[in-house]
């Protein structure tokens, strides 16, 4: 039964249950206007999925659980932690990190670095490409995403907001 | 007669000809980019139509209108990145089949296939305008419920045997579509009392990070040299007339949707393109091969997108309404020459309904030459090794997703979607069910609340439409078909399934 239990699809829907009732009460807090007699207002579409995600959640747990026991679905294997992961969490991080410092350094700065680093976590072994193609790539998108489209890309705060300037 | 063919031979002009070309490729060029899009690059083109004659000034915008619908299928069927929301769905089987070494082949199919759409659309547009924006004017709010219901059904075919599973990811989806402001009250759904969330999710922001985001995650987890991608000199194919021919009947069926839904205001492309992909799913033989990378899963929504394009001129040359965002754009194009799209323009310019007429018709063809020059120069790109090419398309993704509104949130959207669809991927749960769902989400709710309200809670009303209550019973039936034939099903031992093990 434990096994059955640690299923994926078994944690994902006992995820989805638990989210869809907290956002069940949090979508009652809408309310029904008066204006549309207290019918249809803007909790009834969010209300409907939620109890829908609830009930498939359930369903969808039930089958698993039932699968395993029966013998239709395979059991729960654990899964070790290995050099995978840990390149799974450097790419998130990086990807965070290089998202939540691009309004702070600025798209032209941190671009480079951040594919650079990219590179390095994929295993590019070749350094000609390693340390061309982020800049060249950078200045291109650059050039023509705030030239020629007037697409305002992040530019960065103080000296990096300087260091932008001198090209967009 | 007098009027078509001075029509022709103005747009037969070399100038003419040389704005076709130019438009088409630029058209390609920009829908091709992830964050450039063709209302975008209309909209930068008005000015340099100033000094044009008002035929070639047209003639160029609608050229980049008909390339850029297009265009977006090339990066979404080569590395999983649409570059226009038009393209959304060709990627989910344009991209297995590129990744199964046919990447020339999907995209000839793509080509081939927005022409023939394009040129159908065209075609009825020249013929029966007029005719068609009557129809469209019929059309409403239960028409378009049963329409976003039609094309949500499809998410129980997309899920193959993991019917729950897509189920459950559906609505998810349709719940992401209901956060930010409801459209018919100005209340706040799930806000929680920020400003982040209050415009919505945009789909292009959650589609780029659940595809390629998230394919991003997956390949850095599982390590390049674990990665099975065949990586192969890619040469745009054209189908060949015996593959159009099986391919007949999903073009034809993508045309017509695809020039109706693009007659209807508001509605567009790209719900022209899901609607396209879901009939395809409904009508196939074989549904359960959509979603692996088959040329009807190309075909579909790649006929029905460029139609639309076509349809969408329909209500703007005929009513002056515009039919989509690139239409809208145009509109401003007829005015800085002093002409206002609608009934009287058949009258007072009909050379200049005819030209643009037949400068559509002729971008279609030449659409088939530029996408074929531009997705080569693209899938040159396809060679380069992933360790290169994945941060390269991490960086196109986010420009694309800070481009919709120069706003940092679909960033975040976006990275928080490449998350989710990483879970999803390792977990084996549909994708695809996701973003169906968070693209058709608010036309299903706004349209049945609305409708409801109209017809004074009165369900029947939606029943009783003739082309509304027909939409509705093909669906149910379809839908209770499908889930009947997935019931009955034996398990697929070829596919991993493991059949039930008999107690003695």
């Amino acid at each position: 039964m434990l096994k059955a239990l640690l299923k994926s699809e078994v944690i994902i829907s006992a995820i989805c249950a638990a989210g869809a009732l907290y956002l069940f009460f949090e979508a009652k807090t809408f309310g029904n206007l008066d204006v549309y007699g207290g019918q249809l207002g803007p909790g009834f579409w969010p209300k409907l999925i939620l109890v829908s995600i609830m009930a498939l959640s359930a369903g969808l747990a039930f089958t698993t659980i039932k699968g395993v026991l029966k013998g239709t679905i395979p059991e729960y294997k654990k899964i070790d932690f290995s050099a995978d992961n840990v390149r799974f969490i450097a790419a998130t991080t990086l990807i965070a990190v290089y998202l939540g410092l691009l309004p702070v350094i600025g798209f032209l700065v941190l671009t480079p670095v951040m594919m650079i680093s990219f590179m390095y976590l994929l295993g590019e072994k070749s350094k000609a490409w390693i340390f061309s193609i982020p800049f060249v790539l950078t200045l291109g998108i650059v050039l023509v995403f705030t030239k020629i489209m007037y697409v305002p890309l992040p530019r960065g705060t103080g000296i990096f907001l300087k260091i932008s300037h001198l090209l967009y | 007669m007098e009027i078509w063919l001075a029509s022709l031979l103005n747009v037969l002009s070399p100038i003419s000809l040389m704005l076709i070309a130019g438009g088409v490729m630029a058209g390609v060029m920009l829908g091709a980019i992830p964050g450039l899009n063709s209302p975008m690059g209309t909209a930068l083109l008005i000015p340099f139509t100033f000094a044009m004659e008002p035929a070639n000034g047209l003639i160029l915008l609608t050229a980049v209108y008909c390339g850029g619908t297009f265009g977006g299928s090339i990066s979404a069927i080569l590395f999983n990145v649409p570059g226009a929301p038009e393209a959304s769905v060709t990627g989910f089987d344009g991209y297995p089949m590129a990744k199964s070494g046919k990447a020339g082949k999907a995209l000839g199919i793509a080509i081939m296939c927005s022409c023939l759409g394009g040129l159908f659309s065209v075609a009825v547009m020249s013929l029966v305008s007029p005719q068609l924006a009557r129809v469209a004017l019929s059309f409403s709010e239960p028409e378009y419920f049963a329409l976003a219901l039609a094309a949500l059904t499809l998410i129980s075919s997309l899920g193959g045997d993991k019917m729950l599973k897509a189920f459950l990811i559906g609505c998810i989806g349709l719940l992401f579509a209901t956060i930010g402001i409801d459209p018919m009250t100005s209340v706040e759904r799930f806000t929680f009392g920020g400003d982040a969330l209050m415009g919505g999710i945009n789909f292009i922001p959650a589609l780029i990070g659940a595809f390629a985001v998230g394919e991003i995650l997956i390949t850095a987890e599982a390590g390049l040299k674990k990665t099975k991608e065949s990586v192969t000199k890619v040469s745009t194919e054209l189908p060949k007339i015996l593959e159009l021919i099986k391919l007949k009947w999903t073009i034809l069926r993508s045309a017509v949707i695809g020039t109706l839904i693009g007659i209807l205001p508001g509605v567009g492309a790209t719900t022209a393109a899901f609607v396209g992909y879901s009939e395809a799913v409904r009508w196939s033989k074989h549904p359960e091969k959509f979603g692996t990378g088959i040329p009807e899963g190309i075909a579909a929504p790649e006929t029905c997108n460029n139609a639309a394009a076509g349809g969408a001129m329909v209500p703007l040359l005929t009513l002056g309404i515009p039919g989509s965002a690139t239409t809208a754009v145009i509109i401003g194009g007829f005015m800085v020459h002093g002409l206002q799209p609608g009934p009287m323009l058949f009258i007072n310019q009909p050379g200049l309904m005819y030209s643009l007429f037949i400068a559509m018709f002729m971008a279609n063809i030449f659409m088939l030459f530029s996408g074929v020059i531009v997705a080569k120069l693209f899938s040159n790109f396809r060679k380069i090794r992933y360790s290169i090419l994945g941060p390269c398309i991490f960086v196109f993704a986010t420009v694309g997703a800070f481009g919709i509104s120069n706003d940092m949130v679909d960033v975040w959207v976006m990275f928080a979607f490449g998350l989710i669809g990483y879970v999803m991927k390792k977990f084996d749960f549909p994708i695809a069910p996701l973003i169906i769902a968070l693209v058709l989400g608010e036309l299903a709710e706004i349209s049945l609340r609305r409708g409801m309200r109209m017809a004074d809670w009165d369900l029947s009303a939606f029943i009783l439409r003739p082309i509304g209550g027909t939409i509705l019973l093909v669906t149910l039936i379809t839908v209770f078909f499908t889930i009947y034939g997935k019931m009955k099903k034996k398990p697929n031992v070829l596919a991993g399934e493991i059949p039930a093990i008999k107690k003695a």
